[in-house]
């Protein structure tokens, strides 16, 4: 299990990469591979905005449909439209190809409410 | 309660039995939750029952009562036909391993089933100059409320644009389908019996959708890409909808800037049969793949490369997403999928055209002709395909009832406090029938 010691985590299985302002957002290699084959991401418009804990999209795999819980509050600056034709990324390569969404963080204060890489392995394992 | 009745097959011991199961001592108990006042105190009043022959008899003399199609020359329209169906289609349609086709869960005993589904869907995709259809509805009005689910879904807002030159049914059955979901529908008015598109673009700002139907509730085809330019915002989905039938001579929703095509597809040569079994098309954009209700089926290879179909994009619908299925119909119209489809094979691009063509043909001969009588009029001109409204100069309804004595049937519509005759013509119609209908509407003016 691959569990990158400079992310944050969340409780649903999201990491995301704190850098300055923004944070890259993506599922965890756990998630990955509870899923399965992940063939479909449904994401958010580049300008929506969703407080800390929202759905801010869909995660599809072969057997099931899963919701995407925004790590923190902010607006979404970008999304990683390779994965609309090569969603399998998100499986091969969980924590850089794999990527999903880069947020623009409004309440810099809710980085602290996340688990480090221990605490979330404590939470799987 | 007492007495054992020939058609319930219970006895007064194995009722007995039920209620000790259930923990009460009589039926009496069982109800009597139920206030006293609420119930009917006393017999019921039905009659004795009847024999087997005399159900029968008593069924047919009601059947007698009706007067199908084929008891006269039918100019009805209004959303179903009185098209030709080959007797080839029939034939084919019913052979067994087709009318009894297993339903398509399992690929390996369902090929044949998913190999119809791919045509159909490779059909709808021609006709409708789109990129992708799924495998057919129930019928054109729940296609078009599907496609206004899909233009909420897809654009997250909550107005549809509904002008008034949409058939009747399709808009109470969009109405009736979005009623539960956060989403308003907003009426636009018309203008020579066509959609107004001064206003439409007034009020298409922020819209979801707008359905343009044509040919429309008056027969007239109306303008699709004059409308998607009319509309504020690129955006807002274009639905069209349209008889397949008349799309053998009309530009293509695709061509025209549509988003989704939906139609009703009873012209493909499925009979009038009071309604139903009727077949729902829907086509879209390749970008709404994911957001078709129902079943899709694709094309791939085994593991040794030969051909097969499958079941492709199911997660997004019922089966698995349940509370986030973008719709809840999981099964297609398959065995009027497969007639139309054979009805189309058999027919080719050419002679599908040639329906078309005769359909146009004959309804602008018989409307010619009808303004030649004294009184009668086409309010909205010849731009209609096979279907036309005449306002006529005595009441439709007295019309309509004096032409069924003489085995004319024709129909009528309501627009605008007006009731006009409504006359469909199909290539079934001929010189003669249509002649007839003439000498008639001579002799009552």
């Amino acid at each position: 299990m691959n569990i990158p010691e400079d992310l944050k985590y969340t409780k649903d299985h999201e990491w995301a990469r704190i850098e300055g302002d923004t944070a890259i957002v993506g599922i965890t290699d756990y998630a990955q591979g509870e899923l399965g084959d992940i063939i479909f991401i449904e994401f958010p418009n580049v300008g929506d905005a969703f407080d800390q804990g929202e759905a801010f999209g869909t995660v599809e795999a072969v057997k099931t449909v899963a919701d995407l819980f925004t790590p923190l509050s902010g607006q979404i600056i970008a999304i990683n439209s390779d994965l609309e034709n090569a969603p399998g990324k998100v499986n091969n390569d969980p924590y850089s190809e794999g990527w999903m969404v880069k947020i623009q963080i409004s309440n810099p204060g809710e980085v602290d409410q996340l688990l480090d890489a221990t605490r979330y392995k404590d939470l799987i394992l | 309660m007492s007495q054992q009745h020939p058609y319930i097959p219970a006895t007064e011991a194995e009722e007995q039995d039920m209620l000790e199961v259930i923990g009460v001592r009589s039926f009496e108990e069982l109800i009597k939750i139920i206030p006293p006042e609420l119930r009917v105190n006393g017999e019921l009043g039905l009659d004795p029952g009847c024999s087997e022959m005399e159900v029968s008899a008593e069924l047919n003399r009601l059947a007698e009562l009706n007067r199908p199609a084929t008891t006269g020359v039918c100019f009805l329209g209004g959303g179903a036909y009185d098209h030709y169906t080959p007797e080839a289609v029939k034939a084919i349609a019913q052979r067994s391993e087709f009318y009894t086709a297993y339903t398509p869960y399992q690929a390996e005993v369902s090929q044949g089933t998913l190999q119809v589904m791919y045509e159909f869907q490779t059909l709808v995709c021609d006709l409708s100059g789109l990129d992708v259809a799924n495998a057919s509805l129930y019928d054109g009005a729940s296609a078009a409320a599907e496609a206004c689910s899909i233009a909420l879904g897809a654009t997250g807002r909550e107005k549809i644009l509904l002008p008034e030159t949409l058939s009747p049914h399709i808009r109470l059955v969009i109405e009736t389908y979005l009623q539960n979901r956060s989403s308003e529908s907003v009426f636009v008015g018309s203008r020579d019996g066509r959609v107004d598109l001064d206003e439409l673009a007034a009020k298409s700002e922020g819209a979801a959708g707008v359905v343009i139907q044509s040919p429309n509730v008056l027969g007239l085809v109306e303008d699709w890409s004059a409308a998607r330019k009319a509309l504020a915002t690129e955006d807002t989905l274009l639905i069209a909808a349209a008889d397949p039938l008349t799309l053998g001579i009309q530009e293509s929703p695709g061509a025209s800037g549509a988003d989704i095509y939906v139609g009703e597809s009873q012209s493909l040569g499925i009979p009038l049969s009071y309604g139903g079994p009727y077949l729902g098309l829907m086509a879209a954009k390749e970008k709404y793949i994911r957001r078709l209700p129902g079943r899709i089926a694709g094309r791939t290879v085994d593991q040794e490369g030969k051909p097969g179909f499958v079941m492709v994009l199911r997660t997004r619908e019922q089966d698995i997403r349940r509370e986030k299925a973008t719709s809840n119909i999981c099964t297609n119209q398959g065995l009027m999928a497969l007639w139309a489809t054979i009805y189309l094979s058999l027919l080719g691009k050419e002679g599908l055209r040639q329906i078309a063509r005769l359909c146009f043909d004959k309804s602008q001969y018989l409307g010619r002709a009808i303004t030649q009588l004294p009184g009668f009029e086409l309010p909205f001109g010849y731009g209609y395909v096979k279907e036309f409204a005449v306002r006529t100069p005595v009441p439709v309804q007295e019309l309509r009832l004096r032409a069924e004595k003489e085995g004319l049937f024709i129909g009528s519509v309501h627009w605008k406090g007006e009731d006009l005759m409504q006359l469909a013509v199909t290539e079934k119609r001929t010189l003669e029938e249509m002649d007839r209908l003439i000498d008639f509407l001579r002799q009552v003016a």
